[in-house]
């Protein structure tokens, strides 16, 4: 038996995959811009109350589905980006006659989608029982956890710091794989499981009383910030030029936004339940300062190496990666002063960032395309050494 | 069989910048006549990079080395990849 999806994945790539995801975000953008006030027409209703599910459970844990399954080699893998394509539809709740879905057909599918994510990273666990491979499955264990609260009815204050956890371990437990690399001391090893161990428990609190959980939460994710912008490995690979260094920028002014959210959740948790624009302070700035800012550093790696398309980084990626963060710094400061036109003009131009960075990545890797077809004698998806220092060889070829 | 090395010297980690030789992923290298085989390794088994790293490495050497026919890259984890393969190069560059 084998996966539908994973069959036609298998026969045109991934890259189409990866395309409808981009869609249903720009989709989720539009409703979120619907949310924060902009009048605008909305082809289905719901579209704005679904604008952060659809994010998270759509689009992020899609794409991160799809790496998985390229990672694991095994056809089920690709049932988990399945079930984040149907959760999604589903979530757009209005069938052609005009009936209205039960909300808990897309749960459901998003709990299926978790559930094969955490089985996915327990298989890869047991092939190689590393700390960073056990992370990664407590990271997708959060999201299962956070879906299946949401598909037994809690409120989604209650779920969201659970998808959270998610995407913050996920991350964290990559960084923590490349920071192999370097000399990393026993202090911090021991500080990094004490962090995502403090994070696992800060998540249970926080469902049980969200006042002192989340408080507890906000302290973690101020630690594993200052984590991560101590010992990344982007400390060493920002002073490298082109690509590494795009990276390193990106990583790292991320690490400052989940410091940001950090901060204000160990401050301002309590008002998180009555007041509109404290949440929508943390939310954005963990899922667009931290978890953007890691998706614009990386795609232009993950996209050749899971789509098989040629490498495309382009230095005016960095005008979108500007972009988002002075948005976003302007508006969370309308939320902090109550300022509802700079909220939703940020909004709009946070958005507008989003999609010139996948218009600018997009173009990038059209032209590599076309360049590597008609001029290159090397058809590669990872760049060859160019202007680089010459190393001396370190392993010995046998005969 | 220094093209070849010099080859895999081309394929470099889109995010450290260092080539996949000084990472000590390449383990062994065998030519038999116009015939190569590269055992390499990865620094993770859920690393969604790989597949296109082990083909990145297979086409270079099929098309960028003279006289070779075809180029096989076995993937292995025995033994398990370690910071004391990184290359002294490498080593320095990460700070060790």
């Amino acid at each position: 038996m084998a996966c539908p999806l994973g069959r036609l994945v298998r026969g045109v790539g991934p890259l189409p995959l990866l395309g409808v995801f981009v869609v249903l975000l720009m989709a989720a953008l539009w409703g979120g811009l619907v949310r924060i006030g902009w009048e605008w027409p909305v082809p289905w209703e719901q579209m704005p109350q679904i604008h952060g599910a659809l994010v998270v459970c759509g689009f992020l844990g899609g794409v991160i589905g799809v790496e998985r399954a390229v990672a694991l080699g095994r056809w089920w893998g690709w049932l988990a980006p399945a079930c984040a394509l149907l959760g999604s539809l589903a979530l757009f709740g209005t069938l052609p006659e005009g009936s209205t879905l039960d909300p808990r057909w897309a749960r459901g599918l998003f709990v299926a989608e978790a559930t094969i994510l955490t089985l996915a990273s327990w298989v890869v666990l047991a092939r190689q029982p590393v700390l960073h491979s056990a992370i990664l499955a407590m990271g997708a264990a959060s999201w299962l956890a956070g879906n299946a609260l949401w598909f037994l009815g809690s409120p989604i204050v209650q779920v969201v710091p659970w998808w959270m956890g998610f995407l913050v371990l996920t991350i964290a437990a990559e960084r923590l794989e490349l920071s192999r690399m370097t000399r990393l001391t026993l202090f911090a090893t021991v500080s990094f499981v004490t962090a995502v161990t403090a994070l696992a428990a800060a998540l249970a609190w926080a469902t049980a009383d969200p006042s002192n959980g989340l408080r507890a939460l906000g302290i973690v994710f101020a630690a594993l910030a200052a984590w991560l912008i101590r010992f990344d490995v982007a400390r060493r690979t920002i002073r490298m030029p082109g690509l590494p260094r795009f990276i390193a920028v990106g990583l790292l002014s991320g690490y400052a936004w989940l410091a940001v959210a950090g901060v204000f959740l160990a401050g301002w948790a309590p008002d998180l339940a009555r007041n509109a624009l404290s949440r929508d302070f943390a939310w954005h700035a963990v899922f667009l300062g931290f978890v953007f800012s890691m998706i614009m550093a990386h795609a232009p790696v993950i996209l050749p190496a899971v789509a098989g398309v040629p490498a495309a980084w382009t230095r005016f990626l960095y005008i979108p990666l500007a972009g988002l963060h002075a948005t976003l710094a302007f508006r969370l400061a309308a939320d902090a002063a109550a300022w509802m036109p700079g909220r939703q003009w940020g909004g709009l131009l946070n958005a507008a960032s989003i999609v010139a960075f996948f218009v600018t990545l997009g173009t990038a890797t059209l032209r590599a395309r076309t360049r590597a077809a008609a001029t290159s004698p090397i058809p590669h998806t990872f760049p060859l050494q160019a202007g680089l220092p010459a190393h001396a060889p370190s392993c010995e070829a046998r005969t | 069989m220094n093209r070849v090395v010099e080859t895999l010297h081309g394929i470099l980690d889109p995010e450290l910048g260092l080539d996949i030789v000084d990472l000590g992923l390449v383990y062994e290298i065998t030519i038999l006549d116009r015939d190569v085989e590269i055992k390499m390794t990865l620094t993770s088994m859920g690393c969604p990079v790989g597949p296109a790293m082990l083909s990145g490495a297979k086409r270079a050497v099929e098309m960028g080395v003279r006289g070779v026919r075809s180029c096989t890259v076995t993937l292995v984890w025995e033994p398990a990849w370690s910071h004391e393969l990184l290359s002294p190069s490498a080593r320095a560059a990460m700070g060790w």
